[in-house]
């Protein structure tokens, strides 16, 4: 009787162990999922909001808004075709005259 | 369990077999009470676990887990990556009309916001009753903000998908547009719909600072001019590469409804224009190609040609006999006509058709125009080799230009960017005639009609193209297209470049004339140029007297000019 009382006792305590690990890892398991999903929702925002800032990078660096920019703002003109060296063989480039008085030709 | 007990306190009638089975019955029992008590065990636990550890992340309006992000109409962008679409959330406006607490105050304020919305419209909207209506699609981040300062429960938000150009006008007749739905409508958007909507990214040949130069250099050139449109393009010599594609006037894509059909008219590829004498170029490789003759070949051009009740006149009249480099470099009508009749006019339609110009392209966006031609008699071809009666798109001669200029090699249009560039073998021309014309081709710029053309450190080559246009069956005088075909450098060429006006007018600076010479030509050295700059180009030194096609120079009789 008391044999088989113990191998009950082992039987309970083990079934109830079990429970409680299967209760803690599908704790884990919803937390996980959780957070999961939280991260999963951050990234699209995030992604969402890159798309955006991108977009709008492309936009403001329109070629166009650029020129204009640059000729109001900056003392450059583009590059005229004397001014344009061979970087792998600078000395066999003729170099216009105006390169070195500064300022483009 | 009254009858266990009962046994319990009767051991002694118990015996043998029957109490071996009374425990049996017993483990039983015990047993089955044991996996209830489990049962129960396990429910009591599960309700713990759903009402005191999850009560905090219950919530019913959240979706059970984050749904696959939607596919998404993917970008595109230039051969650099540089953004040409995209698909952005956008959120549009909507009203509860039951839930408005003050109409009129509502329709103001939105109003204010949207300057565009009419107060009567918006507060009829906002009236009707209806629990949903939409009043505004697709606003910024901005305007949701100002709205909900209205603090007005009725108005809604609901989140939509928008496609943007960040390039606005640059791109949009290339790129074309999206309807509502996110299906393509035109142009690129259109002719890859299926690829776009399966997020599948697209690169084009397009480079957006060279795309940039092009347009403004044409809208410079329509400005001067007072002409009433514009179309170029650039291509790639070798691989048919379309680095710029350009058709003025051009649109935003983002407010389509306030844009006319005719803003949406793509000249460079559904613009079928007789682009005269461009043609020559084409006329002059045939001739070449059925006639080996050599440069020095002389035709009469001191009188006007009649046929039947035709006569071809020339522009730029020079009124003498004239070698090949004099008729190519002088425009002659009469030169050219004269080459095609010795090389026989009716296998000129098969050379045309080969380079492609007398068939609809088969091209990646489908705004492409029917080229039209007259039934193939020898008039017709005569007035097709110097560019009139036969109409075609500024597309189809760019291309055709490229496949004699590179050494004879058909090229075919694209705006796609291959991983390998397409390999093109199949020879239009012999290399002798592509090296005839391309020396033909500079010395127009060097020596003739396309000085405007020229810039120093490049061998800049190409042809003129001036013809009157169609109006109710008769040429009109006062309104042409003038247009220039530049390629370089011209002992190889990698680039060719296009540039057409519609209807420019002389004025002063020019003593009246708007022919191609002189609104094309100085276009392009100005769009090859900014390549140049872009590009990085380095200028190459010629030694005098040894530049590619001087040696057509013994050809060429200057007195006469003085």
């Amino acid at each position: 009787m008391r044999k088989l009382n113990i191998k009950l006792f082992i039987v309970y305590a083990l079934a109830a162990i079990a429970g409680a690990a299967l209760l803690h890892i599908s704790q884990r398991v919803q937390h996980a999922e959780e957070r999961l999903a939280i991260i999963k929702a951050e990234i699209a925002k995030e992604e969402e909001a890159a798309r955006i800032l991108n977009a709008e990078w492309e936009y403001l660096n329109r070629p166009e808004r650029l020129e204009k920019l640059s000729k109001e703002f900056l003392d450059l003109a583009p590059p005229a075709p004397p001014v344009i060296i061979d970087y792998e063989s600078p000395e066999e480039s003729e170099v216009h005259p105006a390169v070195f008085e500064g300022g483009a030709p | 369990m009254i009858m266990i007990r009962r046994i319990r306190q009767n051991p002694s009638r118990l015996q043998g077999e029957k109490s071996s089975a009374l425990d049996l019955a017993r483990g039983r029992i015990t047993l089955m009470s044991g996996c209830f008590l489990l049962v129960y065990l396990i429910l009591a636990l599960r309700a713990l676990d759903l009402s005191v550890l999850q009560s905090q992340s219950y919530d019913p309006e959240k979706p059970s887990n984050i749904a696959a992000a939607p596919v998404l109409r993917a970008d595109i962008i230039d051969r650099n990556g540089v953004l040409l679409a995209t698909t952005l959330k956008a959120p549009s406006l909507f009203a509860d009309t039951n839930l408005i607490s003050d109409p009129e105050g509502a329709a103001k304020s939105l109003t204010q916001i949207f300057p565009d919305l009419s107060y009567g419209d918006t507060l009829q909207k906002l009236q009707s009753g209806r629990s949903f209506v939409w009043l505004k699609r697709n606003i910024t981040p901005q305007e949701k903000a100002r709205i909900l300062e209205i603090g007005e429960p009725g108005l809604n938000f609901e989140d939509a998908r928008r496609r943007f150009y960040p390039q606005e006008n640059l791109t949009s007749h290339i790129l074309g547009y999206t309807n509502i739905d996110m299906q393509g409508m035109a142009g690129i958007e259109r002719g890859f719909d299926n690829i776009l909507n399966e997020n599948k990214p697209l690169q084009l040949t397009i480079d957006t600072r060279i795309q940039h130069a092009l347009k403004r250099e044409i809208a410079a050139a329509i400005n001067e001019f007072r002409a009433i449109g514009g179309a170029g393009v650039i291509m790639d010599a070798r691989t048919g590469e379309i680095i710029a594609g350009v058709s003025l006037p051009d649109f935003n894509p983002h407010a389509l409804s306030a844009t006319s059909a005719d803003t949406k008219f793509n000249r460079l590829t559904l613009g079928a224009y007789e682009l005269g004498s461009v043609f020559k170029i084409f006329s002059t490789a045939y001739f070449f190609e059925t006639r080996d003759m050599p440069m020095s070949t002389i035709f009469d051009a001191t009188e006007p040609l009649k046929k039947g009740r035709h006569t071809i006149r020339d522009f730029h009249a020079q009124e003498r006999p004239l070698t090949v480099p004099e008729v190519f470099l002088h425009s002659s009508n009469i030169g050219t006509a004269m080459m095609t009749e010795a090389a026989g006019y009716e296998g000129m339609k098969d050379f045309y058709t080969d380079l492609g110009l007398l068939t609809p392209l088969d091209f990646e966006i489908r705004e492409t125009a029917r080229p039209q031609v007259q039934p193939w008699t020898e008039i017709t071809a005569l007035t097709a080799s110097y560019g009139h009666g036969v109409a075609t798109t500024p597309l189809q001669v760019a291309t055709a230009v490229a496949s004699i200029v590179n050494g004879g090699y058909q090229v075919k249009p694209t705006f796609i960017k291959a991983d390998t560039p397409p390999q093109n073998n199949v020879r239009i021309v012999s290399e002798k005639t592509a090296h005839r014309l391309r020396q033909l081709m500079r010395i127009v710029v060097s020596e003739g009609t396309g000085g405007r053309a020229k810039v120093k450190g490049y061998r800049v080559g190409g042809k003129t193209g001036t013809a009157e246009k169609l109006t109710n069956g008769r040429y009109d005088t006062n309104k042409r297209i003038s247009s220039f075909i530049g390629a370089f450098p011209m002992n190889d060429p990698q680039y060719v470049v296009y540039i057409m006006v519609d209807e420019p007018k002389g004025h002063s600076g020019t003593w009246g004339y708007s022919t191609g010479g002189w609104v094309a030509a100085p276009a392009v050295a100005r769009v090859i140029t900014s390549m140049t700059g872009i590009l990085g180009l380095p200028p190459e030194t010629e030694m005098a007297g040894r530049e590619f096609g001087s040696g057509l120079k013994r050809y060429i009789s200057y007195e006469e000019d003085q």
